[in-house]
């Protein structure tokens, strides 16, 4: 399977698309320019993600070493605290978007906007048009997904990827940020 | 004198003439008669969508639209394509924001148009064979109010099927003028599109009430009935051994003609008729013996299943495929309205015996009927005269064909790309190759019955068929019940709740509306309504979301239908009916202001939507909404000031409009005994907003209850409930409680020990509670 189209076949939406993390220094990278990044975690994490361990170690090591917030959409935080993770805030993930878009907004903890947005665990479509809203109300922002499927409404996506190299890649992300500190 | 601005119609009390003095003349040009209705007109009736757009506009401006576009790019003609990504404009000058809410109008128009349409469907056949002088009776003695929405909408009291004609004359030209803004160079202002989806909803709301009040008046449907008989649901429920009919649609008639042919023939013991949709809801309830199988997403699996020996199609969510699958079970189709013709010969004209002649040999594979009675004779015969030879035909595989046809998957994925519900299924595939079909079989549920995976498929594996197969069992064992659509809400049930409404003391009236599909929409929509009436919410529903209801049962076996009363009133599950008996769910509110709170209502849009806006703690959930009629019954509520949560897939409806709640200057109101601004918090939060998961939309739904007249004890409850569900879901305590407090008197008492310690760090600040209006014009004068 192509990894840089779309995961749902029909899913086509405009002129310009994501670029595909083709190595984990492209995270790294994107991390150590990014002043204020934030995570946003959906549902679907429980099923796809938690238990595979990878993506809890990439957040855990985010939210520790460099303190990224973790914003729990619905009962995902539940879950996440029971992973050990500690969840910012929890709040709706349109709601999210609608302050996202807001250059006014100062953030969960009053201290300014975010430059960069993770994004893992929202069911395909959802997180599509979450994008699309992002690209077109806040194009300084930068957004990535963490999740196996090609993303063409973000700044940057894993291309459609197996389980297992996309939790090598994960794996390689999370040692960037522990042995490296990006 | 009155004169009725659209249609002229005068009363005279008493005239002078050469001729003499003329007492009591009426004059009507136009089909509306001035009538008893004494009510003083309003300022806006039959309101053209500029007379509403400062009571939108002050809607739009706390509840801002959040676009998320579906696709950057505008094909609409041939300037285009025009990208419009990035702050770029179309070639006529559109931006994406303007863009964007233009083809929400553009659903909206469509929405709206096919109910207006399909009322005049109708009207135009009930006058045809009642009569235009047929009254208009929805509820005996127990309904005044027989069409509140047309009332506050058009100002006028329609009293028989002609008068409703003229209200139907009134949407159409409105229709035709909000799509004529979608067109290039008219409109290009984003807020004013979104004003005009207002008003297509609102027109859209009319066409419903016009529907449904029309039908209930002239087919002996319950006439708001709360104790409506339970009706069977469900596949299973299928006495094969008679030749069975399935309808499929929302427009009912074609299917009262099989029932009334049947009926005269002595047939009726002889025949099984079910449907599926909304003609099967009004179908039960012209004849609760008729079986519901199920919602829209349950007709491939039902045709499928080889069941139905015919297939009678009318319009609205009737899939474009059915003609193909009818062949392939060898079962007639029998099209019954232009909305439709499924590419069949008009046989309107021609011999019934012919017809049949021609169905049953196979001469032709369907036919179009525009004529219900005639389809009513063609339909049973046909059936009948077809059962045998056709009995036998069905396209799920059998247990060993389930086994070759999975062996063949290379695992591509390629199903599962094209999944709506994006369900594991080549995973599930490969298990049943390998020969346990379990997890296939676990499917069904999540499955919303599209086919597309089918056409992905390249190994031609039929995949939602071999679904079908591993599930049979499940499929054919499914009995439900559903009671049947009372229609209507009687006065005395609005004159008995309004006060603990308006005070909060009912914590809310929830609606469960439009289409149930999507991964668990079913099982998710059933649960959901049954947390809420067992939380003393009034629970109402339609249409699908109604059946889905009751595909559920409890640990006890009850359906929700048995479990809970079917009364306008705290935990009750009230189904009033199909698609177009919405209107009665827009009505209720509305009658809550005129009937309860004694406001006019005639003619008097602002007035009334303000006050539901500010008292009526009423939400819908869409959850598996998907179709363009749904967007313009949501934005019908919107305009009332009801907001509507929608499931995951609702947003790609593409523009959310949603309030903040950390901005305290959105959040004030005029207290209309002082004129006084005043803080109210954010009550409701949001007008449309997409959830993730039911625990997302519940939480949700609990908090948008919230109104700004709530009473300290009907806050509390509310509170108490949005407050136990958030901690039941999330398992920590919501953290914007602060902002919903407005005196201690506020806090749940069995909750204070929880709640003073987040209201101590966060700080708020007691504030009275107001008399609230958004309208200056509802301001009391100093002497009053
Ligand atoms: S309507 Fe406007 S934006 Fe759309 S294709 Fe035509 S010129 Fe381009
Ligand atoms: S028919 Fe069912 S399995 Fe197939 S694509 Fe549609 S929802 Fe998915
Ligand atoms: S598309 Fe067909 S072959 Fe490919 S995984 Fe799905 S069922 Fe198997």
């Amino acid at each position: 399977m192509a990894g840089d189209d779309a995961w749902m076949r029909a899913e086509m939406g405009g002129t310009s698309r994501a670029s595909v993390i083709g190595k984990p220094e492209v995270v790294g990278a994107l991390l150590k320019r990014a002043k204020r990044p934030l995570f946003i975690v959906g549902h679907e994490v429980t099923a796809t993600g938690l238990a595979s361990g990878p993506l809890t170690r990439f957040m855990k090591a985010g939210s520790t070493i460099r303190h990224i917030p973790v914003i729990a959409t619905s009962s995902t935080a539940r879950d996440l605290i029971a992973e050990g993770i500690q969840v910012a805030a929890i709040m709706g993930s349109m709601e999210i978007i609608d302050r996202l878009r807001d250059p006014e907004w100062k953030g969960f903890d009053g201290q300014g906007s975010y430059d960069l947005i993770f994004l893992a665990g929202l069911p395909y479509q959802f997180c599509w048009t979450l994008l699309s809203g992002l690209r077109n109300g806040a194009p300084a922002l930068k957004t990535v997904t963490l999740d196996p499927k090609y993303h063409p409404h973000a700044s940057w996506s894993f291309g459609n990827m197996a389980t297992g190299p996309w939790q090598e890649q994960l794996q390689a992300i999370t040692a960037l940020l522990e042995e490296k500190h990006v | 004198m009155t004169v009725n601005r659209k249609n002229v119609s005068i009363t005279l009390g008493e005239a002078k003439t050469a001729a003499g003095t003329l007492r009591d003349l009426k004059v009507s040009i136009g089909s509306v008669r001035e009538n008893q209705w004494n009510e003083e007109q309003g300022p806006t009736p039959f309101p053209a969508h500029t007379d509403l757009r400062t009571w939108d506009r002050m809607l739009l401006s706390r509840y801002k639209p959040l676009y998320l576009p579906f696709c950057d790019l505008c094909c609409l003609c041939t300037y285009g394509k025009c990208d419009l990504s990035g702050g770029k404009k179309g070639a006529c000058g559109i931006r994406m924001e303007a863009q964007q809410s233009r083809i929400v109008l553009l659903a909206a128009c469509i929405g709206a148009a096919t109910h207006v349409s399909h009322a005049r469907h109708l009207i135009t056949h009930l006058i045809d064979t009642y009569g235009r002088r047929k009254p208009i009776n929805i509820g005996d003695a127990s309904i005044d109010t027989e069409a509140p929405i047309i009332r506050l909408v058009c100002g006028i009291k329609p009293e028989t099927l002609g008068d409703l004609k003229i209200v139907l004359d009134y949407c159409e030209r409105q229709i035709t003028e909000l799509l004529a803004a979608a067109h290039t160079g008219q409109e290009g202002d984003a807020i004013d599109f979104e004003s005009k989806v207002f008003h297509a909803g609102t027109m859209d709301h009319v066409g419903l009430e016009v529907a449904d009040i029309a039908q209930i008046s002239s087919f002996s449907f319950p006439k708001a009935d709360p104790d409506a008989s339970l009706v069977e649901l469900g596949l299973g429920t299928v006495d094969s051994t008679k030749p069975v009919i399935l309808v499929v649609g929302h427009n009912v008639p074609p299917a009262i003609g099989i029932i009334d042919y049947a009926r005269e023939q002595n047939l009726s013991g002889s025949i099984e008729i079910t449907g599926i949709c909304c003609t099967a809801i009004d179908l039960t309830r012209y004849d609760p013996t008729a079986r519901i199988i199920g919602p829209i997403s349950w007709q491939l699996r039902y045709i499928r299943s080889g069941l139905p020996d015919l297939i009678v199609v009318d319009e609205q969510c009737v899939r474009a495929d059915l003609l193909d699958e009818a062949q392939k079970i060898h079962a007639p189709l029998i099209a019954t309205s232009s909305m439709n013709c499924s590419g069949l010969p008009d046989r309107t004209g021609d011999d019934p015996e012919e017809i049949i002649a021609d169905l049953v040999s196979g001469k032709t594979p369907g036919v179009l009927i525009l004529d219900p009675e005639k389809v009513g004779e063609v339909v049973v015969r046909t059936a009948m005269a077809v059962m045998e030879q056709r009995r036998g035909f069905r396209t799920i595989p059998t247990p060993e064909e389930l086994f070759e046809l999975a062996k063949r998957c290379s695992g591509c994925q390629e199903c599962m790309r094209v999944c709506p519900a994006g369900m594991p299924l080549a995973i599930a595939m490969q298990q049943a190759g390998n020969g346990d079909p379990a997890a296939l079989a676990s499917l069904y549920d999540t499955c919303i019955g599209c086919g597309k995976c089918e056409d992905a498929c390249t190994k031609e594996i039929p995949v939602h068929s071999v679904i079908l197969a591993a599930s049979d069992e499940t499929m054919q064992s499914e009995r439900f019940n559903i009671r049947a659509g009372r229609g209507a809400i009687q006065d005395i049930e609005i004159r008995e709740v309004g006060g603990p409404i308006v005070l909060g003391e009912i914590p809310g009236i929830i609606a469960f509306v439009g289409c149930a599909n999507y991964e668990n929409g079913v099982a998710e929509v059933a649960e959901m309504a049954r947390e809420f009436a067992r939380r003393r919410y009034i629970v109402v529903t339609s249409g699908c979301s109604a059946m889905a209801i009751g595909m559920h049962r409890n640990e006890d076996g009850q359906t929700p239908y048995e479990e809970f009363h079917g009364r306008f009133d705290a935990g009750g599950i009230v189904n009033v009916g199909s698609c177009v008996s919405n209107a009665h769910i827009a009505g209720a509110t509305i009658k809550i202001a005129s009937i309860f709170a004694k406001r006019k209502l005639r003619g008097n849009y602002e007035e009334i939507a303000d006050y539901v806006y500010n008292r009526v703690g009423a939400v819908g959930i869409a959850w598996g909404a998907m179709s363009q009629k749904a967007a313009a019954i949501a934005a019908g509520f919107w305009r009332l000031g009801i907001p509507v949560i929608v499931g995951p897939h609702g947003s790609k409806y593409r523009r959310m409009l949603l309030g903040r709640r950390d901005k305290p200057e959105d959040w004030l109101v005029y207290d209309s005994r002082t004129g006084e601004k005043v803080e109210v918090g954010p009550v409701p939060e949001h007008l449309f907003i997409a959830a993730e998961t039911p625990e997302e939309a519940m939480t949700l739904a609990a908090k948008l209850c919230m109104r700004p007249n709530d009473t300290s004890r009907g806050r509390s409850m509310k509170l108490t409930n949005y407050i136990d569900l958030y901690k039941r879901l999330y398992n920590q305590m919501p953290d914007d409680i602060n902002l919903f407090v407005r005196s201690p008197a506020d806090i749940p008492v069995t909750m204070k020990e929880q709640i003073l310690p987040i209201l101590e760090q966060k700080g708020y600040h007691e504030h009275p509670i107001p008399n609230p209006t958004l309208l200056k014009s509802q301001i009391r004068t100093v002497k009053e």
